[in-house]
């Protein structure tokens, strides 16, 4: 064992020990004068469950946060006016003076357009660790959206730290981490592929999120795998109230949301949620596929994509509640093509995910909380091209090639709460998890030998378990200490991960906050494209390429002026170790009976550091925010750059978002985002050599990322119109108009480099002879331009 | 069968939107000029060297600076054996045949530019039992008339050798541009066996071979476009012959070879980039070696 190995070790068993020390003296010295406080919060017209809900001292500031489930427990002085407050709700207080169980409703502020909460950050709440951000899809509609589509990852990437990659594109960038450094979870069931429509819009329907919790700095123990960030996305339960329809209606796409109350026996209730989206440009293709099929067109392409999500509740008892719910997208793409009438060849594309999940959740006792979750999630592509010719009027595949990367995960997870006291809570759980890899599957007319064939077709099965504690700990008034730690053993790995996040509250409405957080990473993605092509391949750690690392250092300074205006600065300081990139432009899609542990360069390092500022104003007529990042973004490897560090892919100086709604009335909102971000650096050639093999100068490349693209800038108008069709039954309709790039900027997409040949004039057509000198330019070119919207929603109780 | 993804999806984006292109005014720094080598060894000829400069990636320009003031030295096997002498077009020679096994390296001074050298390189051993034949007329992809064209060899008793075929159409012995295909094997991907480059060349590696003994076939079609064209002639021409080059080459060359970007500009960029290997220190360009023999084939 190395050294840092022994320190960590060490660190952590002294952690532990000095904490069960001290807490057996001070907190239970404390507990003594508490009453216990405990019960579930739910809203007051879905009945939903609410999780994340602030439980507060309304006079000393002390309490804690509701679990997932919306329950809480809590130990307060007696007599005591004690807040509930969510983002989106209207605040609650109650006053208690003895042990007491409750059962709290919370009412959204729709109908209020002074309180209408956006954004719930960690700088007010001194019990989230820093670094952490809630949000409530709801209250985010009134903002303007791509394609008239509301997108909770392109809302993220609003936030300071936090970068897309090309336009449009679902793709996060936290802190310097790629895109595949992300864990994306549904009701705690893992995600890998986010994107639908090549990445311009995500796989998760707004319509049926209940809320989202992002992790940045500071991720809890209970959290690994991803070395950048959590996003634990929580889907509605449904209404177990009444049954309400939800419809959307776009150009080209439409979102469906079905649910309600479930009475399987007298006693046996619960709720339904069924929530569907599909998007369909494939009909304005439709005419081309009608002309291909009378044979008056040569070619069509058509596509479609849908995700569905199903979920049941059922409230065994008062403490028992059964979870199931189900997820399924696809996309699907399709090319014909006629080269003579007698051949044809196809292109197409699919990709999708397919997740299940059934989860149990007990109240064993009033401080002692258990939750279990099985479930399965699979991702899979696949990309098929084929030749066909003409035989007795049927078409008969001559060629084909073919090939289904795909990656399956079944796993087990099981954590208990137990809240020891009114200043300790203590979590722990265990998570086993079965991966099924198929880096490359093909299957091809091309003849491959047999044993190559076998090694491309090959899957692996890798086990992956995991131990994790955390300790949420407040000794003193103004110290709020949340310790963990993760044990994971992977393949032939084994590998722990601390976590530490404290908390200084001082004066009424500050606090600073530091964290620590050491993540590893078992799975790597192999993809070398930035436009959000789904062609995602993701393979395991092996024995020759280890597990990737990150720890992080963060440290927050918060302060809230007033009610209403929130500030926080944060810096951070990242280090990142075995890295991998492609060591060639060869595809791994390509790269037949090639290993893929071949096509890779390893062995990297890279370290991210940065300030994040960030003003919020959730409150009010005028809500929103403003957040500047400043961040720089390195990486090196031995076989890149000779050995030297580059600016890593999505390295951006500096990084703003305005972000502002206003509420004119109940019915009539606007609102307007702007973006602004640094180029991204990008590798153009350094030099032009003369042709000597072959007819064509070439080009010479030198450092890697030497060049940046121009600034990014965009603004975004909308304009939403609400509309009471039923009062009491609260149905409602919604138009919306907006406008994408307001100022038709052209923002670069990418690079393009032209050559331009003189040749000698040997050849009187100009085709060939001696090139003798060139013209050449570089050339941005950008593809999204002005694009308005319209969009119109209705809701049916 | 081959289609380009991102134009797909731009296609679709164009239907929803629009691409718009602007020149851009700014451009990576120049590093400066740097000289530029390339040589080719081959045990049948004198080795020489081709020499010139490089130049910014963006501008207007002509290649016309001819170096003639190069001061090259040709070591074999580590020792100096001679300087290479200017004969023209920024050519320069030596009066010394690579032998088979031996490697070679240049060391290139001029004044105003870095001084640059090459890594060593080894002539490799040639294969043996070679053996070329032109068979029936089978059809190509696009439908055209082709020729069946076999080339069968046996390794040498070297270990990791990699062998190039190159084929082309000739018309009164002149080159023709011509379409040929892989007859079984791969004409659009690479295999660990095998990969294509450039519609008429193909490269295979030894450790795949069957008993050491290796045969691919290809088609080739039956008309071709003159790479020389005569002014007042026709470009298009039906094929008189082919000619199959055979040959064993050096590891530069393969890697060489491997590293052209094949991808066309549109994919090229959203790749990383892809370096072409070079095996100069403090310039640009490539040594490489290779032995094996040429064949012409008659079309009856």
């Amino acid at each position: 064992m190395k050294p840092r190995h022994i320190l960590e070790h060490r660190f952590i068993k002294l952690l532990f020990i000095l904490l069960f020390i001290v807490l057996s003296n001070i907190t239970l010295a404390q507990s003594l004068q508490r009453i216990h406080i405990k019960g579930f919060i739910k809203d007051e017209y879905s009945g939903e469950s609410l999780s994340g809900v602030s439980i507060y001292d309304s006079v000393s500031n002390e309490g804690g946060v509701s679990n997932n489930t919306g329950y809480f427990s809590l130990f307060i002085k007696p007599n005591t006016i004690v807040a509930f407050s969510h983002i989106g709700y209207r605040q609650i207080t109650i006053l208690v003076k003895k042990d007491t169980s409750l059962q709290i409703t919370l009412t959204p502020v729709l109908q209020d357009i002074k309180e209408v909460n956006i954004l719930g950050s960690s700088s007010i709440n001194r019990y989230r660790p820093g670094g952490m951000l809630s949000f409530s899809t709801e209250n985010l509609k009134h903002l303007p959206v791509f394609l008239g589509e509301r997108d909770i990852i392109k809302t993220m990437a609003l936030m300071p730290g936090i970068t897309q990659g090309n336009e449009g594109t679902v793709g996060l960038f936290v802190r310097g981490g790629g895109a595949d450094q992300n864990l994306f979870l549904v009701d705690n069931t893992p995600v890998y592929n986010t994107a639908h429509l090549f990445g311009f819009m995500s796989v998760f329907n707004s319509d049926a999120i209940k809320g989202v919790d992002f992790y940045k700095g500071f991720f809890p123990a209970r959290f690994g795998g991803k070395l950048s960030s959590v996003v634990d996305i929580t889907m509605k339960e449904g209404n177990n109230q009444s049954p309400s329809t939800e419809i959307g209606i776009g150009l080209i796409n439409s979102r469906l949301l079905l649910e309600g109350p479930l009475r399987l026996t007298k006693k046996l209730r619960g709720s339904y949620l069924v929530a569907a989206r599909g998007a369909y440009p494939g009909i304005f293709t439709l005419p081309g596929v009608l002309a291909y099929k009378l044979n008056k067109a040569n070619s069509f392409f058509t596509y479609w994509m849908y995700d569905v999500l199903a979920k049941i509740s059922i409230n065994l008892t008062q403490n028992d509640k059964l979870l199931l719910s189900t997820y399924r997208s696809s996309d699907y793409w399709l090319t014909r093509q006629k080269d003579t009438p007698e051949i044809r060849y196809s292109y197409g594309l699919n990709w999708g995910n397919q997740t299940v999940s059934l989860r149990y959740h007990r109240l064993v006792f009033t401080n002692l909380f258990l939750s279990t979750n099985v479930y399965y999630s699979h991702y899979t592509y696949q990309q098929a091209i084929n030749n066909a010719e003409k035989v007795n009027n049927s078409f008969i595949t001559k060629d084909f090639y073919t090939i289904r990367p795909g990656l399956k995960e079944t796993g087990l997870k099981g954590i208990i709460d137990y809240i020891y006291n009114k200043a300790v809570t203590v979590r722990s759980g265990v998570e086993s998890i079965f991966h099924s890899y198929r880096p490359t599957y093909l299957e091809t007319s091309i003849r491959t030998p047999s044993a190559l064939l076998e090694q491309m077709q090959k899957t692996f099965h890798t086990p992956e378990n995991n131990l994790f504690a955390e300790i949420d700990w407040s000794p003193i008034k103004y110290l709020d200490l949340q310790a963990g730690y993760r044990l994971t053993s992977f393949s032939r790995y084994t590998l722990s991960d601390p976590r530490l996040s404290v908390s200084i509250p001082f004066r009424q409405n500050s606090s600073l906050k530091i964290g620590y957080s050491k993540s590893s990473q078992f799975i790597h993605l192999l993809s070398q494209n930035a436009v959000g092509l789904p062609n995602d391949i993701w393979v395991p750690s092996t024995n020759s390429i280890p597990p990737q690392r990150a720890a992080q250092y963060a440290l927050s300074i918060n302060h809230k002026i007033g009610n209403s205006i929130e500030l926080s600065v944060e810096g951070y300081f990242k280090k990142f170790t075995r890295q991998i990139d492609y060591q060639s432009t060869t595809s791994i899609l390509n790269a037949v009976g090639q290993s893929w542990e071949n096509l890779i360069v390893q062995g990297g390092i890279g370290q991210a550091y940065g300030l994040e500022f960030f003003i919020n104003k959730p409150k009010g007529k005028l809500t929103g925010w403003l957040a500047y990042t400043l961040a720089y973004n390195k990486r090196k490897f031995d076989g890149i750059n000779s050995g030297n560090w580059y600016f890593a892919n999505y390295d951006r100086r500096h990084t703003i978002n305005l972000v502002s709604s206003y509420s004119f009335s109940r019915r009539l909102h606007a609102g307007a985002n702007w973006q602004f971000y640094t180029g991204s650096p990008i590798t153009i050639p350094v030099a032009i050599i003369q042709p000597v093999f072959g007819s064509r100068p070439q080009f010479v490349y030198g450092n890697r990322n030497n060049f940046r693209l121009s600034s990014y800038h965009r603004l975004d108008l909308s304009i939403s119109w609400e509309k009471e069709i039923h009062k009491r039954r609260l149905r409602k309709s919604m138009w919306s108009i907006g406008v994408y790039n307001a100022y038709n900027r052209a923002n670069p997409y990418y690079i393009d480099t032209s050559l331009i040949y003189k040749r000698d004039g040997s050849d009187p057509y100009g085709y060939f002879g001696k090139v003798i000198g060139i013209k050449s330019y570089l050339s941005q070119v950008s593809v999204v331009p002005i694009l308005p919207y319209l969009s119109y929603e209705i809701k049916l109780n | 069968m081959r289609l380009n993804l991102i134009n797909c999806i731009l296609i679709g984006l164009f239907l929803l939107s629009g691409c718009r292109e602007k020149i851009l005014n700014k451009a990576p720094d120049y590093e400066g000029d740097k000289l530029v080598i390339y040589s080719e060894l081959n045990p049948d000829s004198l080795i020489s060297l081709s020499l010139s400069k490089s130049y910014p990636v963006v501008g207007n320009y002509n290649f016309d600076k001819d170096i003639k003031n190069a001061a090259i030295t040709l070591l074999e096997d580590n020792l100096p054996i001679g300087q290479m002498y200017y004969q023209s077009a920024g050519l320069y020679k030596s009066t010394f045949y690579p032998k088979i096994g031996h490697t070679y390296y240049f060391r290139v001074k001029v004044p105003g530019f870095p001084d640059a050298y090459s890594l060593p390189v080894q002539v490799p051993q040639p294969a043996k039992d070679i053996g070329v034949s032109i068979g029936d007329t089978v059809l190509s992809e696009f439908g055209d008339k082709a020729r069946e064209i076999t080339v069968h060899w046996r390794d040498n008793d070297e270990s990791n050798n990699t062998f190039l075929v190159i084929l082309k159409g000739l018309f009164k012995n002149k080159n023709l541009s011509t379409n040929t295909f892989s007859i079984g094997g791969s004409n659009t991907t690479e295999t660990a066996c095998s990969y294509y480059r450039d519609t008429n060349l193909y490269i295979y590696k030894d450790f795949c071979l069957s008993d050491k003994r290796g045969t691919a076939h290809f088609g080739a079609e039956l008309y071709g476009f003159l790479q020389e064209p005569v002014p007042g002639d026709a470009f298009r021409k039906d094929v008189d012959g082919f000619r199959v080059s055979f040959y064993t080459i050096s590891d530069s060359y393969e890697k060489y070879l491997a590293t052209a970007n094949v991808a066309d500009e549109l994919l090229q960029a959203f790749q990383p980039p892809l370096p072409r290997y070079s095996n100069i220190v403090g310039g640009y360009g490539i040594v490489i070696a290779y032995t094996g023999s040429q064949y012409v084939l008659a079309v009856k």
